[in-house]
């Protein structure tokens, strides 16, 4: 018999924003979301966290990016972008996008099909019209 | 979880020249935005090391340069004790002039070497692709690659020299002057995103070089070199038309729109201006002004740039 599976709840995208293909492994201990490991962070690697998440840190719990980003007190600058943090690095930086910008966003899943997985990575020609650029 | 914090550690990239080779070339590959960071950050890291030892090479120069001129003096009592020992003041004295002319000699060449190995002035463009390339990649489809060239030269040489004008002033002292225009594309580079647009990309360098022959208070004459730059950043995209309609009111005035059978085309661009935008920042001496723009910023403008193209369509129903 297959044992059901369960997506993670988290997202992908800046964009076209859709849900994270993955199947959860972990429980976020703070908010109780399913989440992928990729979408998983220890709360131990948190820096300066307030007092009130002290406790996830001290516990090693295991955050789900969007907690985890909530509770990461660094500044984008101090965040190396050659390791996983690169995630939390983007996610801070689509929160001040979307703070100081007016921007378009799509949900995929308002478009039913419409943005399912396409094949069309070999199609894809950067010799195309370089001189679009010369006018 | 595993790579949480994790960083590209200098031990990795000791005797790897291959990245060093790519920026003296300039660069022209295809790499996933994963792929790209690690490249650029192993550019940066190996600038950095090169860097440490060229300092500690120069600064053991002159310590020994230094150790005999100090000499020189210290072993001179010594004579007063025997004049045996009147060999070592005199020979330490004979030893600083050519100690000295070998000293700067080889400074000259330790910098000359690190010059003509490390290109200069790439710091910036890791910082600001790596942010662009890590803010787009969950766009792009899965394991897409972004294709990148780069030429990281200087741009005020011959070969980049669009324009040559005169140019006059009213200011007092002003004999003559001329100004040269300059430009160099510093990169460009494509990717496919996730819903099939394509993004086509061009970053460019234009500076003006002011030469102004005049006369100072003194009556001497002497030349002045100023300069002011700018970076325009183009994104061309191409937004497939079975997934999105066009939107009934689109600004012409800041976007360029054509299409054809499959796709319509949208060409924004942002000038990087640092006089226009932070004139504290311009120094009209310096040559190159993009490190005035701080990364996060750099790296939001361009999205909205796409941002923009996006702004334009819906999705179909």
């Amino acid at each position: 018999m297959e044992e059901k599976t369960t997506r993670c709840e988290e997202f992908t995208g800046l964009f076209v924003v859709r849900n994270c293909e993955n199947n959860a492994t972990i429980v976020c201990d703070k908010c109780k979301k399913n989440v992928c490991s990729t979408h998983a962070f220890k709360a131990n690697q948190i820096v300066n966290p307030g007092k009130e998440h002290a406790v996830y840190k001290k516990n090693n719990s295991i955050l789900c990016i969007s907690c985890f980003v909530e509770f990461d007190a660094r500044l984008t600058n101090d965040i190396e972008l050659y390791s996983k943090d690169r995630s939390v690095w983007r996610r801070k930086m689509i929160h001040r996008f979307h703070a100081e910008y007016p921007y378009m966003v799509f949900l995929a899943e308002d478009y039913g099909s419409l943005f399912d997985r396409s094949s069309t990575v070999f199609l894809h020609d950067d010799s195309d019209e370089g001189s679009y650029f010369d006018s | 979880m595993d790579r949480q914090g994790n960083e590209l550690n200098k031990e990795q990239y000791i005797g790897a020249p291959i990245e060093r080779a790519h920026l003296h070339r300039g660069f022209n590959s295809k790499k996933t935005p994963v792929k790209w960071i690690r490249f650029f950050r192993a550019c940066v890291v190996q600038r950095e090391i090169a860097e440490e030892k060229k300092k500690k090479k120069i600064k053991k120069i002159w310590f020994i340069f230094l150790g005999i001129f100090i000499g020189t003096f210290i072993t001179s009592p010594l004579t007063n004790i025997s004049p045996v020992f009147k060999i070592l003041p005199t020979t330490l004295g004979m030893l600083v002039f050519p100690g000295l002319i070998v000293a700067i000699i080889m400074t000259y060449r330790t910098n000359k070497k690190f010059k003509k190995n490390f290109a200069e002035g790439f710091d910036f463009f890791a910082d600001y692709f790596s942010a662009l390339f890590t803010l787009i990649e969950e766009d792009l489809q899965v394991e897409s690659k972004i294709a990148l060239e780069a030429n990281l030269k200087h741009t005020i040489t011959k070969e980049n020299l669009i324009k040559n004008e005169a140019y006059t002033s009213e200011t007092s002292g002003f004999i003559k002057g001329e100004e040269e225009h300059y430009e160099r594309v510093i990169s460009k580079g494509s990717c496919l995103f996730y819903d099939e647009s394509l993004i086509f990309f061009q970053f460019t360098e234009r500076t003006r070089k002011r030469i102004i022959l005049k006369r100072g208070s003194s009556g001497k004459r002497k030349t002045k070199y100023k300069y002011r730059a700018a970076y325009p950043f183009t994104i061309k995209m191409k937004i497939p038309k079975n997934k999105y309609q066009l939107n009934p009111s689109v600004d012409t005035k800041e976007i360029s729109f054509v299409e054809d059978d499959a796709y319509y085309v949208f060409k924004v661009s942002r000038k990087f201006d640092v006089k226009k935008e932070n004139p504290e920042q311009y120094n009209p001496y310096n040559e190159s002004s993009i490190t005035a723009f701080a990364v996060d910023y750099f790296s939001l403008e361009v999205i909205n740039l796409i941002n923009t193209c996006y702004s334009c369509v819906t999705p179909s129903a």
